[in-house]
């Protein structure tokens, strides 16, 4: 009986594990920079894997005097996303992490985000998306943002439909002072056809709202 | 352990008995053995030389053949690394390397007690990321060596010896093409020190 039960508890053990092919790396690339544009060096980035069943830390380090860093680790057997995160050592920035990178954003086994931003709290003001669907053929299939900006949960590839049903929509704590560009894709439900709209918008010391209508 | 320790009594046997045996030109069988911790030295811009720190390994030796002065036979090499740079292999504490090869060598006999080997071998090589831990995978490869042995003989059939080899693996890979490199190929020179049975 005591057999059975170290049996089953290995099973267990064994089942919740990340599984890795040792012959496959993948190769995270990202710079992280402050609100200026500037590098941030030594800033501690850990990247942890996930697959249906188990998360691992699988790999972390120090982004270098150009606030560049590279991280390499073995890849999972099977499907799996993984998150990074900023580690905020000293609490003068807020915390970044980019969730949901998922197996199909490693192109040649890589992925590289491009820039990440660190802001302080009194950098930021919120822009408020409201969403106005007049047309019920319409849907949001993503929105982003091309500006500088910070999200308290960054999802990476989550289509907006996600939020829609499980989370609110996301909160874009947008650089202060700055012009930016807010991208979202409109799928038609019954023809399938996909349109990409872009909106410039201009933040100052205060907060902006905007209706997306579609 | 115990298995490990038979097999070197029986190569022992085996090695004494056929010492009187030899003539020059007859291919025979004939075994002797050897037993060599070794360090090695990596070098180039390779995953096992940037990132690992190599512990003392393990190299066992049977020759099995015997054609005048040629030899041949097969080995095993153990060995351990530290992992040094997490950022470039992920956190994993060590890996651990094996490989079993065919060898060939060339005895000369420089004086009556000291003899000189050189050997060339080829076989079949493993890296186990994480050796603590078998979820991490095995990354495979070949093993390719040349180098030399010094033994002195310091009783019937019994030897000690020191000996230098340049080892190059080829590992398989898939990752980024620019790390292809790095992942596959491994550089090293390997000192190595220990006791030889059998003539």
């Amino acid at each position: 009986m005591k057999k059975i039960a170290l049996l089953c508890l290995f099973a267990m053990i064994s089942c919740s594990d990340v599984i890795y092919d040792g012959e496959k790396r993948l190769v995270f690339q990202t710079q992280v920079l402050d609100g200026n544009n500037q590098p941030l060096k030594n800033k501690n980035v850990m990247i942890t894997i996930f697959n249906e069943f188990a998360s691992d830390e699988i790999s972390n380090g120090k982004t270098d005097k150009n606030g560049k860093i590279t991280l390499i680790f073995p890849s999972p057997q099977s499907e799996f996303h993984i998150d990074f995160l900023i580690e905020n050592d000293d609490n003068s920035y807020l915390n970044r992490t980019v969730k949901q990178i998922n197996s199909s954003n490693f192109i040649n086994y890589k992925f590289v985000y491009d820039k990440t931003y660190l802001l302080k709290n009194e950098e930021v003001a919120p822009l408020n998306l409201t969403y106005d669907n007049v047309n019920a053929n319409l849907k949001i299939k993503k929105i982003t943002v091309d500006g500088i900006y910070h999200l308290n949960e960054d999802f990476f590839d989550c289509p907006f439909e996600y939020f829609d049903q499980y989370l609110l929509p996301p909160i874009y704590l947008m650089k202060k002072n700055q012009t930016f560009q807010l991208k979202y894709t409109l799928v038609n439900t019954t023809s399938g056809q996909e349109t990409l709209n872009t909106v410039d918008l201009t933040i100052g010391e205060e907060s902006i709202n905007y209706t997306l209508t579609y | 352990m115990k298995k490990l320790s038979m097999l070197l009594i029986l190569c022992c046997f085996v090695s004494y008995s056929q010492t009187d045996l030899k003539e020059k030109g007859e291919f025979r069988f004939k075994m002797n053995f050897r037993l060599q911790p070794f360090y090695p030295l990596h070098f180039g811009n390779t995953a096992l030389a940037k990132a690992h720190k190599p512990r003392v390994g393990t190299s066992l030796q049977f020759n099995l053949f015997d054609y005048s002065q040629f030899k041949a036979g097969f080995g095993f090499d153990f060995m351990t690394y530290d992992i040094t740079n997490q950022m470039v292999i992920g956190n994993l504490s060590t890996s651990k390397y094996t490989s079993a090869y065919y060898l060939i060598s060339y005895e000369y006999s420089f004086t009556e007690k000291i003899f000189i080997s050189p050997l060339i071998t080829y076989g079949s090589s493993s890296l186990d990321l994480g050796s603590r831990n078998s979820r991490f995978g095995k990354q495979k490869g070949n093993e390719f060596r040349i180098g030399a042995t010094v033994d002195y003989k310091i009783g019937n059939g019994v030897f000690i010896s020191a000996g230098m080899n340049y080892v190059n693996n080829k590992f398989q890979i898939k990752t980024s093409p620019e790390y292809i490199d790095f992942f596959s190929k491994a550089n090293q020179i390997q000192c190595n020190f220990g006791i030889r049975f059998g003539n």
